[in-house]
């Protein structure tokens, strides 16, 4: 038998070579069937980039003329004018536009002035649409001076469109208007997946002209839901699969700033792996609590670990890399961290700075702690 | 003999590396020719000699390239060209709703029209617009330098992974004698920066704090954004003329604004609420010079610098409405979105239409 099954084995090997053999002569073939007589799109990132255009239909055209005499513009369009790009001969004719080209849309190739080929760019595959995510902060319970809001979204977004997109109705029936910060350039990320959204300060703080005229953007136990319209597009022209609404009820207003004193921390114990917790005992500032706090001996060196935060950001777990070694501690906290209000730990938000004390001025708060054996 | 052999061979020996050796010529203002990587343009100012600075707010850097555009021009064409948008798209081959203009710039020097473009995915273009001319500013091998806009965070800012969270968001930049000027916002605190870069580029950049007193807002602020900005002389003293939003105007004088000082402007006007300033200019017409700013909700105001002079005060107490340095408003010239001096006469403008065209035109002094 086991001769028999050596056999077997070795007959299904050379099948699988065959077989391998086989698909890589049907995917060569496959790719010799790109017929060189049409424009050919090349992608980058998703993105159509340049076009290939083959040498049978600009034949006859000196190189050195190439530049001069073959054009691409939009199809479609009476009096187009010429695409601003860069040509490049490799294997053909390459031509990268400025700017990508864009979905959806049509172009043509003249040669000496007439129309020598077209080419199309097909739509984004809208199975990868992109999605709103998540949206900070993600409590459905929020003060009324509410100062900024996060969209995290799963892919790059359009930018500069915020302002038609997201809305805030009251009570189910009222779209609010002028709530949010008019800001251009809008506050994105560098690869544009979270846009920052201001409501209107001058309409929180209290006694200021617009909130005199207006109103404060949100009234305590009122029912608000945000919404975001799915007409969104992302930046290769996608809409996002759904609308995105959230649901939230507003309560009072919140002036006072965080305090690091007041929280409280559950200490692990030395030669432990476990998590130091801290409690804020209010929400604060999503972004900003992921940029803000450091741990370190009291000698200065610092803990590596890593931060994780309670979906409502109340809390913290600091996870060190390696055991807990007993002795004393610091976590050290950025003043700029703020709550939901936008009051950071020097100072409130809204404060007249007529009437106030001079806030201070420190960049780091300090919250002692000492891990016992 | 043989020690004249010695040198003689030496001496040819050093002539061959000298002239293998390729001279080395240092560009002007420290820059070296390459490539730079530009991932946004936010805002555009021309220095001296045709260097165009360049704010870019997705990598939170100024630029500083050398357009080679220098020869001097005294008197600029005008310039008209209707739908700017929808040429732009159509030589860009996109439609027009692809596109934002995020700015414009006059150069000095030749009068040239630099546009700033960026399309819905992000990618920015620098455009060299005219009567029927749409040229694309080339940045491959051009000789450049750059700084990056210090964090005054530093190493604390950055989250457990070490990298760096804050976006700074550019919203004017100018240059003068010799410094580029730097309005900024940041994308989690409500905060405002002002920075002040001595040209060319070294490692030295100077952020005051400033606090104005918003009459509209009836309080001091220090954290509101500067949204557009200018500099100019008044009673023979340099200034940061500065507007926000609900359009105050605030005075800075320029040699305070160093690092570490906190800088308390004087509020000169207050040209109402529910308004965002857009662009500031400064014009001179029947001899006299005047500041003239587009606006977001109403149309261009302009004020005279000598009665900004003359405005020795500062505003501290809420007003409704107006006050402070009086000011008028130009009609005509309603939804202006991008403005700059075109040269000593005329200003240039992109104005939303209301026919809903976008069209760039040219406006002497005169009319304004």
């Amino acid at each position: 038998m086991r001769p028999s099954n050596h056999c077997i084995s070795a007959h299904n090997s050379r099948l699988g070579s065959l077989s391998n053999l086989l698909f890589f002569v049907l995917l060569f073939l496959s790719a010799c069937r790109y017929e060189p007589n049409e424009p050919r799109i090349l992608f980058k990132e998703n993105r159509a980039v340049s076009v290939l255009i083959p040498e049978k239909i600009y034949a006859g055209i000196d190189a050195d003329s190439l530049n001069t005499l073959v054009k691409i513009r939009l199809a479609k369009i009476e009096n187009a004018t010429s695409i601003l790009g860069e040509y490049r001969s490799d294997h053909g004719l390459i031509f990268t536009p400025l700017i990508p080209f864009t979905q959806g849309t049509d172009y043509e190739i003249l040669v000496k002035g007439l129309t020598a080929a077209h080419f199309s760019i097909p739509l984004a595959n809208s199975t990868d649409a992109p999605n709103l995510t998540t949206c900070y902060p993600q409590q459905d319970s929020l003060p009324e001076n509410l100062l900024k809001i996060y969209l995290q979204f799963s892919h790059p977004m359009r930018e500069g469109l915020s302002d038609k997109y997201i809305r805030i109705i009251k009570n189910g029936t009222d779209t609010l208007q002028d709530v949010f910060l008019n800001l251009q350039p809008e506050l994105w990320n560098e690869n544009r997946t979270v846009l920052t959204v201001w409501l209107d300060p001058g309409r929180i703080k209290r006694d200021l002209q617009p909130n005199l005229r207006l109103g404060n953007p949100l009234q305590a136990n009122n029912t608000y839901q945000l919404q975001v319209s799915k007409q969104w597009k992302d930046i290769n022209g996608r809409v996002l699969q759904k609308d995105y609404s959230k649901k939230f009820i507003v309560t009072q207003r919140d002036s006072i700033c965080p305090n690091p004193e007041i929280w409280k921390m559950n200490l692990p114990k030395s030669g432990s792996p476990e998590s130091l917790v801290i409690s804020f005992g209010e929400s604060l500032d999503h972004y900003l609590l992921m940029e803000a706090m450091q741990i370190s001996t009291t000698e200065g060196v610092s803990i590596k670990g890593t931060f994780e935060w309670d979906s409502f950001d109340r809390s913290c777990r600091f996870t060190p890399a390696a055991v807990w070694m007993a002795g004393n501690y610091v976590l050290t906290i950025a003043s700029r961290l703020e709550d939901l209000a936008g009051n950071n730990l020097n100072r409130p938000f809204d404060r007249d700075m007529t009437k106030t004390k001079k806030p201070s001025t420190q960049e780091l708060y300090k919250k002692y702690f000492r891990i016992e054996k | 003999m043989k020690k004249n052999h010695f040198y003689f061979v030496t001496l040819l020996a050093g002539i061959a590396l000298l002239s293998a050796t390729k001279p080395f010529i240092r560009a002007p203002y420290g820059l070296i020719k390459g490539t730079p990587e530009i991932k946004s343009v936010s805002a555009l100012t021309f220095g001296k000699d045709g260097i165009l600075f360049i704010g870019d707010s997705k990598s939170a850097t100024v630029f500083a390239v050398d357009t080679k555009d220098a020869k001097k021009n005294e008197t600029a064409a005008a310039v008209s060209v209707s739908n700017i948008d929808q040429q732009i798209a159509t030589a860009l081959g996109t439609q027009k709703e692809n596109i934002t203009i995020t700015d414009l710039a006059v150069n000095p020097v030749s009068k040239e029209l630099y546009v700033a473009v960026q399309y819905s995915d992000g990618t920015p273009v620098i455009l060299k617009v005219g009567n029927d001319k749409i040229e694309p500013l080339s940045l491959k091998d051009v000789n450049y330098s750059s700084i990056a806009l210090n964090d005054v965070y530093a190493e604390d800012a950055k989250d457990a992974r070490g990298r760096p969270m804050r976006v700074s968001t550019i919203s004017d930049i100018g240059f003068d004698n010799g410094k580029v000027l730097v309005s900024g916002l940041s994308n989690k605190e409500f905060s405002s920066t002002f920075r002040s870069i001595p040209f060319p580029f070294t490692d030295k950049q100077d952020q005051a704090s400033l606090e104005m007193y918003h009459a509209s807002h009836g309080r001091y602020e220090t954290t509101s954004p500067i949204r557009t900005f200018t500099t100019g002389k008044i009673n023979g003293k340099d200034y940061l003329i500065a507007s926000y939003t609900c359009t105050p105007l605030v005075l800075y004088p320029l040699d305070e604004l160093k690092s570490g000082l906190h800088v308390k402007g004087r509020t000169v006007a207050e040209m109402g609420a529910g308004n965002t300033p857009i662009d500031m200019t400064t014009i001179t017409k029947n001899g006299e010079t005047f500041l003239v700013m587009a606006n977001t909700a109403r149309a261009v105001a302009e004020v005279s610098y000598k009665t900004i002079a003359a405005f020795e005060g500062t505003l501290t107490e809420p007003v409704k409405g107006t006050a402070g340095t009086a000011f008028v408003q130009v009609p005509s010239l309603t939804k202006v979105l991008q403005m700059d001096k075109l040269d000593k006469n005329h200003v240039v403008i992109i104005q939303k239409k209301e026919n809903g065209s976008m069209d760039l035109l040219t406006t002497t002094n005169e009319a304004l």
